[in-house]
């Protein structure tokens, strides 16, 4: 989720020339990645040539003066070099592959784990094994050009693993704690204790029902914590959060209807469920006639759109946030190599600190109320309303 | 500065409009936001179904199952010790009761007994009064007795000596009726003098 | 101006009418408890179902916007 440059760090500004000339070697060597360094690079021929502008900052100038006595060239306006920058470091798909799925672990650079991918991009961090032995390219069901199904595991799953890990972990010991009937003694207890506690007794309960809410307890605690330990995981810097993909939000909304709609099967029947969507009104009968069918259309329409948005909330609110810390760690990038990089650098890492606390408390809003609404969902669906 | 962030993300977001929108495809790459790859959406549900399994079966139920044997537990020892409560209060209040009617047996039993006591006094009072007034009058009676008794015999015995003189003097004897005459008449003279 | 600056002036009508739907539902939700503080959790759980019903219609309009 941070944000570090796979390629031409952000640098140090005395040797950006250097670094450029570099820069232009290798994407003269290798085929550009689609991150935007075709563009990129482009723009630095064109103004590599006519350089008489000069500096606009003091910096610049002597970059110009160190760079022609070394018999090197560069040097560029400020505003030209932000643009370059912003091209490099804001570049759309760059920073959406910061925040979505991945086939590795970004690493901070200065740990020196770089690696090169099965297309020969070099990335800095660590690759996930690939076991089943699938990839993009040959994916386990569909083509090269339309994989339907690649089959190959990838960070998310990993998180997903991790987060199941520990929350076995945790609650087989807190379980085994309670039941030994003690009373309940350290922060871990207490801490893991009143969070179920929370959940059954604020949320479940009053939203379900007092009559069944306990058949529903297991598949809702499962699904807070499970949402809040991905939530979590993502807000360790390098790690990423799966609930930042549509897929696994997807599958917890559709798990979440399939247990709404199970439920109120099971207790009305099926036309008792369809039935129980309208809600009972008095009208005079030719009104009625008018308006029934098409309440029901807009019920069962709204049914699947409440899950659906289940599923897009969570998401959306994950991704985005991760997507605005990438931007906020990207100005980094983009004031590299002016002389704005010093006075702003502490305000963007003070800012991305600040985010990075909303961040938190987002992580366990989400994850209630994606519990709250899920427990909604299924109370209503137990009585007819 | 967040609200130009936000506002550059808006502007991000917008640019993936160009790419169009697969839901369920990976293909797009890295710059479709709402790509849903199945295999992750596979992967994610099984990893829930076990979780949920393990869970279920292993943490949440001996974990409600301990939280309510606690809350049972805490219960049923608040309504115990109310009950406690209850009967000490009740044994408190039968204590009392009992106290206070031994209280007031005992003030019967004093005023009884005092009553007792009085009657007993008045009795013996009454009796040794009887006796004392009894013992008087048998005294005084016998005085009386003794009394007349010595009068008459001094008054016969007078009498005698007056008429054995008489008749020395007279020299003729009186007869026996007389005589009783004489006694009685001089007895009413002693006795009026 | 081509259709996606449309669908992003779009998604941005759409945020401000979520905004203001949410924030009016947040002053009235406290207005409501500082009235009422013994019912503060069934207007907490009022607030967050109409808070939640508005989330979704402007991410419709949010993914219209994409999809444009």
């Amino acid at each position: 989720m941070l944000y570090f440059d796979d390629k031409d760090k952000t640098k140090d500004p005395d040797d950006h020339g250097h670094d450029h000339s570099h820069s232009d070697a290798k994407a003269g060597a290798a085929p550009h990645d689609g991150h935007g360094h075709e563009n990129h690079d482009g723009h630095d021929h064109d103004h590599d040539a006519p350089h008489e502008h000069g500096g606009l900052t003091a910096e610049a100038d002597h970059d110009l003066s160190h760079a022609q006595e070394a018999g090197e060239f560069v040097a560029k306006p400020m505003t030209e070099q932000l643009q370059a920058n912003m091209a490099k470091h804001l570049e759309v798909g760059h920073l959406m592959g910061h925040v979505q799925d991945a086939y590795y672990f970004e690493c901070p650079k200065a740990l020196g784990l770089s690696f090169e991918d099965d297309h020969g991009h070099e990335h800095n961090g660590i690759p996930i094994p690939n076991i089943t032995g699938f990839t993009k390219e040959t994916p386990m069901i569909g083509t090269a050009e339309t994989p339907i199904f690649v089959g190959r595991l990838s960070k998310f799953m990993v998180l997903e693993l991790v987060a199941a890990i520990l929350l076995t972990l945790m609650f087989v010991w807190l379980g085994k704690k309670i039941q030994s009937g003690d009373r309940p003694k350290g922060a871990i207890w207490n801490l893991l204790e009143s969070f179920v506690v929370f959940i059954r007794d604020d949320v479940v309960r009053p939203a379900v029902g007092d009559h069944d809410y306990q058949r529903f307890l297991p598949f809702l605690l499962t699904m807070f914590f499970f949402i809040l330990s991905l939530n979590l995981l993502g807000a360790i810097p390098y790690l990423g959060s799966a609930t930042g993909s549509l897929a696994v939000t997807g599958v917890l909304a559709l798990l979440t209807f399939g247990v709404v709609a199970g439920s109120g099967i099971q207790k009305m029947g099926f036309a008792g469920f369809l039935k129980a969507q309208v809600p009972s009104m008095d009208l005079p009968p030719v009104m009625k006639v008018i308006l029934l069918p098409l309440m029901f259309v807009i019920e069962i329409f709204g049914l699947f759109v409440k899950h659906a948005v289940l599923a897009i909330r969570l998401f959306a609110n994950m991704f985005a946030g991760h997507l605005v810390l990438a931007i906020f760690v990207g100005f980094i990038g983009v004031l590299a190599g002016t002389l704005l990089f010093y006075p702003f650098t502490p305000v963007i890492v003070l800012g991305t600190i600040a985010f990075s606390a909303l961040e938190l408390f987002v992580a366990f809003l989400q994850a209630y109320v994606f519990t709250f609404l899920a427990s909604l969902f299924i109370g209503s669906a137990q009585h007819a309303h | 500065m967040v609200g130009l962030s936000i506002r550059f993300g808006d502007f991000v977001v917008s640019q993936f409009a160009l790419n169009g929108c697969l839901l369920l495809a990976s293909s797009e790459g890295p710059a479709n936001p709402l790509a849903a790859p199945i295999d992750l959406a596979l992967w994610t549900l099984l990893v829930f179904l076990g979780l949920m399994f393990v869970l279920g079966k292993f943490a949440w139920k001996p974990i409600i199952e301990g939280l309510n044997a606690r809350e049972k537990g805490i219960a049923d020892n608040i309504e115990s010790a109310a009950r406690a409560q209850e009967e000490a209060q009740s044994s408190l209040k039968a204590y009392q009761e009992k106290l206070a009617a031994a209280h007031d047996e005992a003030a019967a039993v004093i005023a009884e007994a005092r009553s007792d006591a009085a009657a007993a006094k008045e009795k013996l009072m009454a009796e040794a009064n009887e006796e004392a007034n009894r013992t008087r009058q048998k005294g005084l009676a016998d005085v009386e007795a003794a009394k007349s008794a010595a009068v008459r015999e001094l008054a016969e015995a007078s009498v005698d000596s007056a008429v054995s003189l008489a008749s020395n003097i007279v020299g003729r004897s009186l007869k026996k009726d007389d005589h009783a005459k004489l006694i009685e008449d001089s007895v009413k003279r002693f006795a009026g003098s | 101006m081509t259709i996606p600056s449309f669908a992003a002036i779009g998604a941005g009508l759409a945020i401000i009418g979520a905004g203001l739907g949410i924030g009016k539902i947040g002053s009235s939700a406290c207005e409501s408890i500082a009235r009422q503080p013994d019912v503060a959790n069934r207007i907490q759980t009022a607030m967050i179902i109409a808070a939640a019903l508005i989330e979704g219609a402007a991410f419709f309009a949010l993914i219209v916007a994409l999809i444009a």
